[in-house]
């Protein structure tokens, strides 16, 4: 229950115009742009879902080409990780991280402007290819050479696109690190940062050391078609397997960098509706950073049916059940937050509880997958799409959600429709097991990942699946509706927002001023993390 | 009363059973829910293990759930419930740090038995050695001089074409059928080698237990031992390009004898296609074959009215080459080019000038010449 | 968006801020650069 202290009004102006966006250095513009590119992308990403989704509805082709089917699988995934959740991510990070640590802005202000921007950019030259000779890119997100050397015109447009992400999200990455290491007011020591911005800085370590690698992979692969070179092509002296151990080296850290910040969110989210400290701060920093560095010896997981020694499979193994310890001490932790608390249900709450649940079962299928013998029946079929789709919908999506109605009043001043949100909620997080719970049945089963057809004995949970999905899908127009009914206008949100709501973020007012904490406010113990 | 997790398990479990009782039998459902125990001793233990570590999750997330349900229910505020301000216990935090650890070792010792069972490729009794291509399996039994090529049967391939009209319900094992099936004798340790032609491809049955990666340039070794006659189908389990979901595998496991009886007529017959390939063939005769061959190796890509598929797949049908010179339309079928294989690693003589005779003469192709394999056989 | 008056504490922060982002930039080039390298 703080007063709000600082106003710094006097020169609260704000460019006019595109200008205003176009040539931002503003924090919190910049993070809202980052939201909204986040939401569109999310939606194309899920228009092509629901393509896969109507095609998989009965058994037979009926509405698009085996290879169009095929590009939808590819740019699906492709848009949702590096278009919806990743650029979502940054989006929170710029909005929260300075006005956590008591910053007036991100450190590198014209850099964080440029790091948004690229993002059309790629983002164009990606979907274009659909436009082109040979197609959209349609041999999987993951790229795997000789099959994505068979893309028509469109290989260096893919490329680019994922250099240009890459420069993107390892900008951004620089610029967290800058500005949480430099510009903290004085008496934010890095123990009593909030858990959001732990989780940012070491997801902005993991990009600066894995984002480089992607970028060399695929690098590889416009040279081995382009220039002559072949680094995976048996023919040449080379190894279509090496690429698969670049990209997951990459790939791995990556879905850590994806579901880190979720996890930060959480940590805010958890405590302030249990009206009670994160439970185990330090633990939960270790944890973090423990997954973090474990995720770097772990990559070949993916890869547990390629042919590799024996050595190398049962290496890769103990380390991947490794992974669990450290992400099981997080789960604890949070629960014993919740324990003994005095909880109330608003719909961040609701999210971040969704994600405990679900992000648990993900969790639970990961570690059956890590067991090498058992993962030749699992790998590539349904129980690996199930599984990741577990962890990354109702774990990441909801994770961020969860963070977009929790800061919702902070950015706008106005308190969100809280029926709306709650049938947002519920409705979500029914159809998302409808959707996704069903694959481990047809995975084990026997259907196999990326068809566009199969025997008709999947077909009845196929059609239970695309339902849940449609409804899913129109359900995340809720969101849409309460984002825009919210800048509308609504119930005026206090400062604090949030009865158990602490940190330094809640002392400003809702919505807070164009320029924040330009004189660095005072810290102690009591204004610090929950 | 606020809504929480207990309501909203028993929401889902209602939705999810309304969809189940509706429309076809329970039955349907439950065929379709687990791993198949398969029929050799490594399918036994991957099952086996399996099952361990599913009930292991499932009992800890009971354990986790339920104590997060009667969290929610019972510290509410709704209910009077007073925050406690405790944030840390060491106790606990190790607790929950070595029990898992513990859990941990438990399952990596019988994971590590399997995966050691499953590694020894040695003392085989025969060899098999799977190629994948773009969009089919070819197969060679190395001590037998076997060699053919497998491909989605012929009813499953008219029905999964765009505007069919065919209900894949009335095609009988519906993209799970071949051609050619892959015969084996249960009770004999086979070595299977996997690789590619093109691109990477995934040899999965079920089954047998595991599955492995078919990549070009290199050879992967694995080993089965089929306990149980019977059929057995899978499918190409790496994405391979637009066909990728129809190309499976089908294995027929017989008693040693009938295998011994197959391996003789497969040789008789790779002798009297040898011999076809000396004698002259009639126009008729090379155009009804060629029409098979086509269907069932060229269709995928060149389409059934040769017309290919726009920005992939040239056209045969007015194509320069179909409709130049019949030695320039040999060397591009024998050796392939781009995307397509070189068929003269995949097809005999008899075969090639077949279908190349019944391109040249359809879809309006006006050369109308015939191409005999003895020409074939002169080319290669 | 000129430097509206940058007092010379913030210099310096701004300083500090470039230098950092310096470093980080040029590791993650490092390994790009030194990936290429390795493979080549």
């Amino acid at each position: 229950m703080y007063e709000a202290v600082l106003h710094d009004d006097h020169h609260d102006h704000k460019p006019t115009g595109i200008g205003r966006w176009l040539f931002s250095t503003n924090h919190k513009d910049i993070g809202t742009m980052y939201l909204v590119f986040a939401l569109i992308m999310f939606f194309v990403g899920g228009a092509m879902s629901m393509v896969i989704r109507a095609e998989l509805f009965q058994p037979g082709i009926q509405y698009v080409d085996p290879q169009f089917y095929n590009s939808m699988v590819t740019v699906h995934a492709l848009v949702m990780i590096f278009g919806a959740l990743m650029p979502a991510g940054v989006g929170l990070a710029n909005w929260m991280i300075p006005m956590m640590i008591g910053a007036p802005d991100m450190a590198l202000p014209r850099m964080n402007n440029m790091s948004f921007w690229i993002l059309p950019f790629a983002f164009t030259l990606l979907l274009s290819t659909f436009f082109m000779q040979g197609g959209a890119p349609a041999g999987g997100w993951t790229m795997y050479p000789p099959l994505v050397l068979q893309l028509g015109d469109g290989l260096p447009y893919l490329v680019f696109a994922v250099h240009f992400l890459g420069i993107s999200s390892i900008m951004g990455a620089i610029n967290i690190i800058a500005t949480v290491f430099n510009m903290r007011a004085p008496g934010m020591t890095f123990m009593r940062l909030p858990l959001f911005v732990w989780t940012w800085i070491i997801t902005a370590f993991l990009l600066i050391a894995a984002m480089p690698v992607f970028a060399g992979a695929v690098t590889m692969l416009l040279t081995d078609k382009f220039f002559g070179t072949a680094f995976f092509d048996a023919a040449g002296g080379g190894d279509p397997v090496m690429f698969q151990h670049i990209f997951w080296f990459f790939g791995h850290p990556e879905v850590y960098i994806l579901v880190l910040p979720a996890f930060g969110v959480v940590s805010q989210i958890i405590p302030t509706f249990s009206r009670k400290p994160l439970f185990g701060y330090t633990s939960m920093v270790y944890a973090t950073a423990s997954i973090a560095f474990l995720s770097f010896f772990v990559w070949a997981h993916h890869m547990f049916t390629v042919g590799m020694p024996l050595t190398g499979e049962l290496f890769f193994m103990y380390a991947t059940m490794a992974i669990a310890v450290p992400t099981g001490v997080k789960i604890f932790n949070w629960m014993a937050t919740m324990w003994k608390g005095s909880m109330t249900f608003e719909t961040p709450m609701l999210f971040a509880i969704g994600l405990l649940f679900m992000f648990s079962i993900g969790g639970f299928t990961g570690l059956m997958m890590g067991i090498t013998p058992v993962d030749f029946q699992y790998h590539d079929t349904y129980f690996i799409v199930a599984h990741f789709h577990y962890v990354i919908v109702p774990g990441i999506i909801f994770g961020i959600i969860g963070g977009i109605y929790f800061w919702l009043p902070k950015w706008t001043g106005n308190m969100y429709d809280e029926k709306l949100g709650k049938l947002h909620f519920w409705l979500s997080a029914i159809s998302v097991n409808v959707l996704f719970f069903p694959m481990h049945f047809i995975g084990l089963a026997g259907m196999p990942r990326r068809i566009p057809d199969y025997n008709v004995q999947f077909a009845d949970w196929n059609a239970i699946i695309s339902l849940g999905g449609f409804v899913f899908g129109l359900s995340q127009l809720i969101l849409v509706w309460v984002v825009i009914k919210c800048v509308r206008g609504g119930e005026k949100a206090t400062d604090q927002v949030w009865e158990g709501a602490h940190g330094l973020e809640w002392t400003l007012p809702s919505p807070p001023p164009f320029h924040t904490f330009t004189t660095p406010p005072e810290v102690t113990d009591a204004t610090a993390h929950s | 009363m606020p809504v929480d997790k207990l309501k909203k398990i028993v929401l889902g479990v209602t939705t999810v059973s309304l969809f189940m009782m509706s429309g076809t039998a329970l039955a349907d459902y439950m065929n379709v829910l687990n791993l198949t125990e398969g029929v050799t001793p490594t399918s036994k233990m991957v099952y086996d293990l399996h099952m361990i570590i599913l009930y292991i999750v499932t009992a800890i997330g009971v354990v986790v759930f339920g104590v997060m349900c009667w969290s929610i229910y019972h510290h509410r505020k709704s209910k009077g419930a007073v925050a406690e301000q405790f944030y840390h216990s060491t106790a606990a935090e190790i607790t929950w740090t070595v029990i898992p650890i513990l859990i941990l070792v438990l399952m990596a010792i019988p994971a590590t038995k399997a995966l050691v069972f499953m590694e020894q490729t040695g003392d085989a009794e025969m060899t098999l050695k799977v190629t994948g291509l773009q969009w089919k399996w070819k197969y060679d039994y190395l001590d037998e001089d076997i060699s053919f090529i497998s491909s989605l049967a012929q009813d499953s391939n008219d029905a999964r074409q765009m505007g069919s009209g065919i209900d894949p319900n009335t095609v009988e094992n519906y993209l799970l059928d071949v051609d050619n099936y892959v015969v084996l004798p249960i009770k004999t340790k086979i070595r299977i080698l996997t690789t590619a032609a093109d691109v990477i491809h995934g040899w999965w049955v079920p089954a047998l237990g595991w599955k492995r990666d078919a990549i070009p340039g290199f050879i992967n070794d694995n080993w089965t031992y089929i306990e149980e006659p019977g059929v057995y189908r899978g499918n190409c389990a790496e994405l391979c390009g637009r066909d990728h979901g129809f190309m499976p595998i089908v294995i027929n496991a017989v008693p040693k004898a009938e295998y011994a009886v197959w391996v003789e007529e497969q040789k008789a017959v790779k002798l009297a296609a040898a011999a076809g390939a000396d004698r002259e063939w009639t126009k008729e005769e090379l155009l009804e074959k060629g029409k098979a061959v086509y269907a069932a190796n060229c269709v995928a890509c060149h389409m059934a009215e040769g017309q290919g598929l726009e920005g992939l797949f040239p056209a045969l049908k007015g194509s320069a080459i179909v409709n130049g010179p019949a030695s320039e339309m040999i060397m591009q079928v024998l050796n392939g080019k781009n995307m397509m294989p070189a068929f003269k690693d995949l097809l005999n003589d008899v075969d090639i000038a077949a279908a190349i005779t019944h391109e040249r003469n359809s879809w309006g192709n006006t050369v109308a010449d015939t191409v005999q394999p003895s020409d074939i056989k002169a080319a290669r | 968006m000129s430097d509206d008056g940058q007092n010379s504490a913030e210099k310096e922060l701004a300083k500090k801020n470039i230098r950092l982002a310096i470093i980080l930039g040029l590791i993650a080039a490092g390994f790009y650069i030194g990936f290429v390298l390795f493979y080549f």
